[in-house]
This record gives structure tokens, sequence and C-alpha cells, in this order.
């Protein structure tokens, strides 16, 4: 029988449990064996964000799977999941007409592992760049907490300066009104006898004249 | 840049330097289209598949892209469109 080698990676809704999307995994994997293919490699590529929203859901979770099977297969396959809602995508794509079985096997199982490992290895960045992500912002947290103290122990201070400062203009205050009143009442005076005299005198001088005459 | 084009008119204006195909140079890297990052870099902030002009590809290779593109955006890898 001629086997062609073909790549099915579908979409599923994001809505479905644990339970459901199994039996959805466990449905196409159904299909292949019904039209007579083979399974080589399924991989779980789990939940991620469409690139545009599928009947407005943003996420979907992805599934790929490997198999051989009839050149007649795919049609069939894809018109059963076109029936079940819980596939928003699907597509199938030939890898290889007339393929020797087991040597796709292999193959398959090959990529698998590779596919797997940049996966882990991308979900190994992911977390450590969201736990650094985390770190920075207890970083974060701990500096602002800290301005606050520091800027509450700066108002506690300015306060503290204000009231010593208003202490002391009271005191200051206190002692002033006396010394200041004296000290202007004598410069007043010296003023006022200062020119006193001279006053007196020029009136008197223009005066003396006119009374001559 | 895929080529040099500062316009002079010694050499008409038109282009004086052309890159290598990226994917001729090493064939060790696939186009693939389940690999949305990497065919990230072949298409524009809008979404549109990048001119061969400026992509530098070979005339295998960008066929090649174009497919993989067109393959990712039927599976949401890629969008169609991207609007702001």
């Amino acid at each position: 029988m001629i086997m062609n080698q073909y790549e099915l990676i579908y979409v599923t809704k994001p809505q479905l449990n644990a339970t459901d999307l199994e039996g959805a995994n466990t449905k196409v994997a159904g299909l292949v064996e019904k039209a007579s293919g083979q399974v080589l490699a399924f991989e779980d590529w789990g939940r991620r964000r469409l690139a545009y929203p599928i009947a407005k859901n943003e996420h979907g979770v992805y599934s790929y799977l490997n198999f051989v099977a009839p050149p007649d297969a795919p049609v069939g396959i894809e018109k059963a999941m076109g029936m079940d809602d819980s596939f928003m995508r699907y597509m199938t794509v030939q890898l290889g007409k007339s393929v020797d079985v087991d040597s796709c096997r292999v193959d398959a199982e090959a990529k698998k592992a590779e596919r797997d490992a940049v996966r882990a290895a991308d979900e190994e960045a992911a977390r450590l760049t969201a736990e650094a992500a985390a770190a920075d912002e207890a970083a974060a947290a701990a500096a602002r907490a800290a301005r606050v103290a520091a800027a509450e122990a700066d108002a506690a201070a300015a306060a503290a300066a204000a009231v010593a400062r208003q202490e002391a203009a009271e005191e200051v205050a206190e002692e002033a009104p006396a010394e200041v009143a004296e000290e202007a009442a004598e410069e007043a005076a010296e003023e006022v006898a200062e020119k006193a005299p001279e006053d007196a005198a020029e009136e008197v001088a223009e005066k003396a004249p006119e009374d001559a005459e | 840049m895929a080529y040099d084009d500062g316009g002079s008119s010694r050499n008409g204006g038109s282009r004086s330097r052309k890159k290598a195909c990226r994917f001729c140079g090493d064939t060790d890297t696939l186009i693939d289209y389940k690999e949305a990052r990497m065919l990230r870099s072949f298409i524009t902030e809008r979404g549109k598949i990048v001119p061969r002009r400026i992509s530098g590809a070979c005339s295998k290779h960008q066929r090649q892209i174009a497919t993989a593109v067109k393959r990712a955006r039927v599976i949401a890898l890629l969008p169609y469109l991207a609007l702001d």
C-alpha cells in the first residue's frame, strides 16, 4: 500500500478542560488509524497566543501530529475534524510521498526530540525571565519602601526642625519686644533731638529780619 | 539592507551591493512554517511578506519563505494583517 507522510497541526479551543483535550487528541489519533494510517509522533505545544483572534479567542492549544497514511486519508480526517467544534484550526501538510514507514518513524522521533528540547529550553527561558521580572519587581518594591521610609524620616526630621525653629523663634520673640522698643525709642529720640534745635534756629533766623523791618 | 543605494549618478542609482541569500549560505537552516519566530523576520510590522529585494533571499528560498509564511498564517502562528 502506498503510504505518504503527513504532519497535522490543530488548534483546539482554550476553554477545553484537560479531559476534553485528551479526548480530542485521542479522536484525531483514532481518525488516523481508522484511515489505516500510523501515528509516528505526537507533540503537545501547549497554550499559545494566536496571531489573530479566532471565534473571539485570543489563545489556543496547539497540537502536532506526524503520521503516515494512504493518500486519501487526510481529506477524511480533516472533514471529521471540521465537524467537531473543539477544533478551531487544522492543517495537514504532506512531508513525503510513497515513504518507507520505518525510516519515517526514526526521523519523526528525532525531530520530536529536537523540538521538545527547544520547547523545554524556551519554557525554561520564559520561567527565568518571569523570575527575573519578579525579582526586579521585589527589588523595586523594596526600593520604593525604602524611599517611602526615607521620605517619612525626612518629613519627621523636617517637622522636628520646624518645631525647633518655631520654639526658637518664640523664645527670641519673647525677649525681643522690650529691647527693640528701647532701641527704637532711643533712635527716635536722638533724631528728634538732632533736628529740633536746627529747625528752631532756622525759623528764628528767617523770621528775624522781617521783624527788624 | 539588501543593497546599498545611494542614488549616485555613477551607477545610475542602481543597486551596487547585493546581499547573499542567507539560506544558500547556511544550509543547516531550513525554512519551516512551524518556526514562527524565525519567520517573523520575513514579515513587515504590518504582516506583509518582505520582498526579495529587502530580504536578500534567492528565488528558490524566497518561494519557500512565502509558502511558509502563508502556512503559518493559516494556523494563526503569524498574522494575516497586523494593525497598529
